[in-house]
């Protein structure tokens, strides 16, 4: 009997090519699997929580207790003046019967207002006290209520928890920092398309109210100083579903002309108490 | 963006590392399984009937760990299932590093067959698939040595 | 003690079976080794601590196994196995197994 160990080639185990081209095949792949899944997910996503009924929506909206309890009187006054232009809004946009707007003033500099579950929209100090004058002001609130109208908070969490469940799953087989990363992007606020149907909501309402568009634009293009400010101090955020303000200011004027509405007329000067409030 | 940096970067230091730290270990198996292929190892469970021999359990094992880059890679195909080429190479090189050192110990001993050889393969990085893959070969059987 | 992983010793009868006998180890790697090794596993190749570690790991085994054949009179081993299981991410467990026996002849 003879025992010898002859050298066995190379390369029969193993593949001979260049790992990159895999790599790049694969890369390619996944970031367009990605893209793709995040896409069906998000709309899915929105358009399954847009079937949640509202009740179960405020229901779940109540859990957290959003309002904070506020006994300072000029804060009072505010709050129940926007109330009470948040609901003449609400009529306009014809709401339905179920959805009811509740206002949240907050004493605090943030440049910001929100809409979110259950019908609360919170209005910050920040932002009012920039705003010059009524028309303004309803530009913004009826973009809110025109978010809350058309369910948009419950469909961008929907959106975004089913993008998330997906790449918590994927991440765990893949790797779960740069899927996890591309997941987050999508739950960030509205979408594009929810910002412009509010948009136009906010022109309806402003058609309704004062019977022009005057003072709808202001708002924005109060963003986009504030933004250009800020931009000097800070990096530029790298997706932002507000990086169009232009846009948004010149699609007042465009949807002026195509229904033919007036873009000038005499704007309505805010009440006293809310100015002197910030002052 | 800071965290897809920061990936970019070691994958493709895990590449030129790695594959620079691979090619360097095959050129070296290759060379010592040339001179080690004197020293006969078999799968088979029968020594040969025609002497008397002298038995002793050899073993050799390697801890071999993936670099960066291959375990990217293999993360990616998970995604979309199906050969995964870039672990080939770190197997190939774990079992054939492991039967080497095996060799070692029988040669040693002063052995001229290794009858009976086994191989372990562990994963010592347990079964989260996040984790870099770490791995063990173990190869042992049983020398020879004529009396 | 003899120790082989074929089923006898050449040339020797076995005169009798004295049933399984094993030995294991547990070995957890300590902090220092993992982050050195986490380090060299960016860029793959050998980690020489873990090979050690289980190395010795693995000879405790032995070491056990030859023990429990002693005790039960046995003066060789045979058919021996080892099998390697990892409980958590960070220990591993080796555990190594065959038949005493005992062997005609003296060593």
């Amino acid at each position: 009997m003879q025992y010898e160990n002859p050298q066995i080639p190379e390369d029969i185990n193993t593949s001979k090519e260049n790992p990159l081209k895999e790599f790049s095949t694969l890369l390619i792949g996944s970031i367009a699997l990605v893209i793709l899944v995040s896409l069906v997910l998000s709309v899915g996503g929105s358009w399954l929580a847009g079937l949640i009924p509202y009740n179960a929506e405020k229901k779940v909206a109540g859990l957290y207790d959003v309002s904070a309890h506020d006994d300072n009187k000029e804060h009072q006054q505010i709050t129940e003046y926007l109330q009470q232009l948040a609901d003449k809004i609400s009529k306009t946009q014809n709401l339905p019967e179920e959805i009811k707007i509740k206002i949240h003033y907050m004493h605090s500099d943030t440049m910001n207002a929100f809409a979110t579950l259950g019908g609360n929209v919170f209005m910050f100090k920040g932002l009012l006290e920039k705003l010059p004058n009524e028309n303004t002001l309803v530009t913004l609130l009826g973009h809110e209520i025109a978010h809350v109208k058309y369910r948009h908070p419950i469909k961008s969490l929907g959106s975004g928890i089913a993008v998330s469940i997906a790449m918590t799953t994927l991440g765990r087989s893949a790797d779960s920092q740069i899927l996890g990363d591309t997941g987050l992007l999508s739950t960030l606020h509205f979408s594009r398309e929810m910002e412009k149907q509010s948009d136009l909501e906010a022109m309806n309402t402003l058609q309704a109210l004062y019977g022009h568009l005057n003072g709808g634009a202001e708002l924005f293009r109060i963003f986009h100083n504030e933004r250009a400010a800020m931009d000097s101090k800070a990096p530029a955020e790298f997706f932002s579903t507000h990086p169009l303000d232009e846009k948004r200011i010149q699609s007042f004027s465009n949807t002026a002309k195509e229904k033919g509405w007036a873009e000038t007329g005499t704007l309505t000067p805010l009440p006293d108490f809310y100015r002197n409030a910030f002052n | 963006m800071d965290q897809i940096l920061i990936v970019a970067v070691l994958v493709t230091l895990g590449y030129f590392f790695g594959r620079r730290a691979e090619k360097k270990h095959f050129i070296s198996l290759i060379e010592r399984e040339k001179v080690m292929n004197q020293l006969p190892a078999m799968a088979s469970r029968m020594p040969p009937q025609d002497n008397r021999y002298e038995q002793k359990l050899v073993s050799g094992n390697v801890v071999i760990a993936n670099d960066y880059f291959k375990t990217f890679v293999a993360g990616l195909r998970n995604l979309f299932g199906g050969k995964i080429s870039t672990y080939e190479t770190l197997l190939d090189r774990g079992r054939r590093e492991a039967v080497l050192r095996m060799k070692d110990q029988a040669q040693q001993f002063g052995a001229e067959l290794v009858f009976n050889v086994k191989y372990e393969t562990s994963s010592i990085s347990g079964q989260d698939s996040r984790k870099m893959p770490i791995i063990e070969v173990h190869a042992y059987g049983t020398a020879l040595k004529k009396l | 003690m003899l120790i082989s992983n074929l089923e006898f010793m050449t040339g020797r009868k076995v005169t009798k079976h004295l049933g399984l006998v094993q030995g294991s180890s547990v070995r957890a790697k300590h902090a220092g080794r993992d982050i050195m090794s986490g380090i060299k596993n960016m860029f793959g190749g050998e980690l020489t601590a873990y090979t050690e570690l289980l190395q010795e790991s693995r000879e405790e085994a032995t070491e056990r196994m030859i023990e429990q054949a002693r005790s039960v009179g046995a003066n060789a081993v045979l058919n021996v196995r080892f099998s390697t299981s990892s409980i958590t991410a960070g220990a591993a467990e080796i555990y190594v197994y065959g038949t005493a026996v005992i062997l005609d002849g003296d060593d």
